[in-house]
């Protein structure tokens, strides 16, 4: 009986003009967004493996520690063709500093302009406004209007039982509503495969699968809704006013309301108080190093030698310089680290109550299906805020390791190594050459004899500058990126359950209302 | 068989639409309810068709209970009701065959479908039509016909004459005449009392939740109905 109804529900809406309409739009917003969004990811993973090997030649060309400065770029997810979430709005690339702790900041605007001009509609996007909006069309009417056209009187006056009708009706709307979805999917992942460089491997396909688990559950909540308006009604146009009354609440006002709420009740320290606290720590680390660190004494050193990160380092000193360098960053660099830690722990306070903040706002938009749905895409596209945390996180990580690499190869910031690539010989030659110069300055000796000096030191130095090897950094650590760990999506599960559970209870409600409806 | 027992609903604001109501439609007989609006007519019909519960007495289609047997009693029941519009998209057979399984007739072919369609007048070209182009009485000959494919024992129509033309109202009291020759029992609800007098066995008389009259045919046969339908009327408001 259920499928014999269920059958016939089908067949009346796949008729309908509005179940054509919703449908080819689908696939055209699909069909002319997914090459944008493919070929800009396209674009940006060209950029990101330039960038990558960019910074790894730099590695290989670095000559003192102090300099190994390298940045860190996330890879751009394959995904944000399905949920762009924060992908283009979050800073994708940091640089590894001894006296910074890398935070998330904001991005530059980078990529193709047009999107920023109109909206990119991904596959999310779609789902939560088209197939959303067709969810509500195809219930509104599904008891109330079988009402109006007086056949629900001539099902019941059979031996149909109500819940099976409901059921019918339920079996029929999401079996019409998959039908969108999967042409959406089918269209995206063709156009996208046929993108040279979009390559999915088995932990994206599983990402898929699930983001198209999620749509069927998100678009069966909003026929739920629909059912029930359907179910508290007697008349069709009250349902549909009713329904598209709760899309625009839904879409609009809930998530909106939320941020809002969410800075009221958890408001954020302002931003300056914020900025004077980094400034204080700032003159108390000046002050500290002013007072720790060896005076200033004169001596000499030939500066300007280029090294990878575009950085320069002292080729050659003498042993003022030298001694004084040495004990200088032995100071300085145990007190960058301490600071950099400091200032991180002032930001990470701030970016933590903004986190909590964010978190607030989204749970109390987890009332509406659709925020809700968007954050479940997003999470699972990994491009979610959560994703680029857990980014950062490992940045932090890994810039620890590279510190305490540069602190172990450098004895604890005291070999010269950390500096400069001047040896002892070279010192002692450096200076000999000097204390000629200067002799020969002394002495005024002709200008030609001078100048034969200061060619033959020139070339001297040069020579030293030109030949001098780079580090061994094969033991340096490198930082791997993600491979599309599926642990992070275990985050998914009260997300999902929760569209389960407003999928029952809209159902249940509906059931409850329907078991009453006066179908007279 | 449809049978009434003292049948009595008051609904929740107060009203009592059905004051112990008892009768009996027997087999190959058209019983029709004449009354004005609000009289319990539809009550009636509802409290049949189990779409609300009797406050009190007890309905009974082939010897069931209606509210206590509900889909027992509907194995025994087809229902024609006023205006009904169907399923506009489908064609009258997709229509036909969706209530003819839901009354449990499954696998029917096409020709036994088109067979009962052409029984009650429809037009050749109207059985591969869709709805939305159908008139108002070939909705309702469509009507008759989904009540008949269950055929069953007892068929309730609620006003099924109102807004259809003569030719057409006509048409189905031709159609009525059939049934009635098939032993079914008709129970049939209507303002209109010119054709309850060309068609009913029996006529009830309703008044605001009473049956204040019965006549046979025999009474009417030859008499002026409506001239009895009023004298009734006014003699139970008189006693009111």
């Amino acid at each position: 009986m259920i499928w014999r109804i269920a059958k016939k529900e089908f067949l009346l809406n796949v008729m309908t003009f509005k179940f054509a309409v919703a449908t080819v739009a689908c696939v055209v917003l699909t069909a002319v967004f997914t090459p944008i969004l493919a070929k800009d990811y396209e674009q940006r993973l060209r950029t990101y493996r330039d960038n990558v090997a960019r910074n790894e030649a730099e590695l290989q060309r670095v000559k003192v520690y102090m300099n190994i400065v390298p940045t860190i770029y996330r890879p751009p997810s394959v995904l944000s063709v399905f949920s762009e979430g924060l992908e283009k709005r979050i800073s994708d690339s940091v640089t590894i500093e001894v006296d910074q702790v890398p935070e998330l900041r904001a991005a530059a605007t980078h990529g193709n302009p047009y999107q920023s001009i109109f909206p990119v509609f991904d596959i999310s996007l779609v789902s939560r406004i088209v197939i959303s909006v067709l969810a509500l069309l195809v219930a509104y009417d599904a008891i109330s209007g079988e009402r109006e056209r007086g056949t629900l009187k001539l099902m019941l006056s059979n031996t149909t039982r109500r819940h099976q009708v409901l059921l019918a009706k339920l079996l029929a709307g999401l079996l019409v509503l998959v039908i969108p979805i999967t042409m959406v999917f089918i269209v995206v992942l063709i156009l996208l495969l046929s993108f040279p460089m979009v390559d999915l491997a088995r932990p994206e396909w599983a990402r898929i699968g699930l983001m198209y688990f999620a749509s069927l559950i998100f678009v069966s909540a909003m026929y739920n809704v629909g059912l029930l308006l359907s179910c508290l009604t007697r008349k069709s146009a009250i349902a549909l006013v009713l329904g598209l009354f709760l899309w625009i609440l839904f879409a609009a006002v809930v998530p909106n309301g939320s941020v809002y709420l969410a800075a009221q009740m958890r408001p954020l320290e302002p931003r300056e108080e914020i900025d004077g606290r980094m400034m204080s720590l700032k003159h108390e680390y000046d002050a500290e190093l002013n007072k720790s660190k060896p005076p200033q004494s004169d001596g000499g050193s030939q500066s300007g030698a280029r090294d990878a990160f575009g950085r320069g380092y002292d080729r050659l000193l003498d042993k003022t310089a030298m001694e004084y360098r040495q004990k200088s960053y032995r100071v300085e660099y145990p007190l960058k680290i301490r600071y950099a830690d400091k200032y991180s722990e002032v930001e990470r306070r701030y970016l933590d109550s903004l986190w909590e903040q964010k978190n607030l706002a989204d749970s109390i938009s987890r009332i509406s299906p659709i925020p809700l749905y968007g954050s479940v895409m997003s999470t699972l596209a990994g491009t979610d805020l959560a994703a680029f945390r857990h980014f950062m996180k490992r940045v932090r990580t890994h810039r620890a390791e590279i510190v305490e690499y540069i602190r172990s190869e450098t004895e604890d910031f005291s070999s010269p190594l950390l500096f400069t690539r001047c040896t002892q010989e070279e010192m002692a030659e450096y200076e000999e050459m000097l204390k000629k110069f200067i002799m020969l300055m002394k002495q005024a000796k002709s200008q030609a004899e001078i100048a034969a000096l200061a060619e033959t030191i020139k070339e001297w130095v040069e020579k030293r500058m030109t030949e001098t090897p780079s580090l061994d950094l094969q033991d340096c650590p490198r930082f791997a990126s993600m491979t599309g760990d599926l642990g992070e999506l275990r985050q998914t599960i009260p997300a999902f359950s929760l569209l389960l559970f407003i999928n029952l209870t809209f159902f249940a409600l509906s059931f409850a209302a329907f078991m009453t409806y006066d179908v007279r | 068989m449809i049978e009434l027992k003292d049948l009595t609903k008051r609904y929740e604001d107060g009203v009592l639409a059905l004051d112990h109501v008892s009768y009996t439609v027997p087999p190959g007989e058209i019983f029709c309810l004449l009354g004005a609006n609000g009289a319990g007519k539809t009550t009636t019909v509802n409290i049949l068709l189990d779409f609300i519960r009797p406050t009190e007495g007890q309905a009974f289609i082939n010897g069931h209970d209606c509210n206590k047997f509900p889909l027992e009693a509907k194995k025994y029941v087809s229902y024609v009701s006023e205006n009904v519009q169907l399923y506009g998209m489908f064609t009258a057979r997709q229509n036909l065959r969706f209530f003819a399984e839901l009354g449990g007739r499954k696998g029917l072919k096409n020709q036994e479908l088109d067979d009962v369609m052409r029984s009650v007048g429809l037009p050749e070209k109207a059985l591969t039509m869709r709805l939305k182009n159908f008139s108002k009485g070939m909705r309702q000959k469509l009507g008759i016909a989904i009540a008949l494919i269950k055929d069953p024992l007892a068929i309730i129509m609620d006003e099924p004459t109102s807004g259809l033309d003569p030719k057409s109202a006509n048409e189905f009291l031709g159609q009525l005449h059939k049934l009635r020759e098939r032993d079914k029992a008709i129970l049939m609800t209507t303002h209109d009392i010119f054709r309850a007098k060309q068609i009913a066995d029996r006529v009830g008389i309703m008044k605001q939740g009473r049956l204040v009259a019965m006549r046979e045919k025999v009474d009417f046969k030859h008499a002026d109905l409506e001239e009895i339908y009023l004298t009734e009327m006014a003699a139970a408001e008189s006693m009111a």
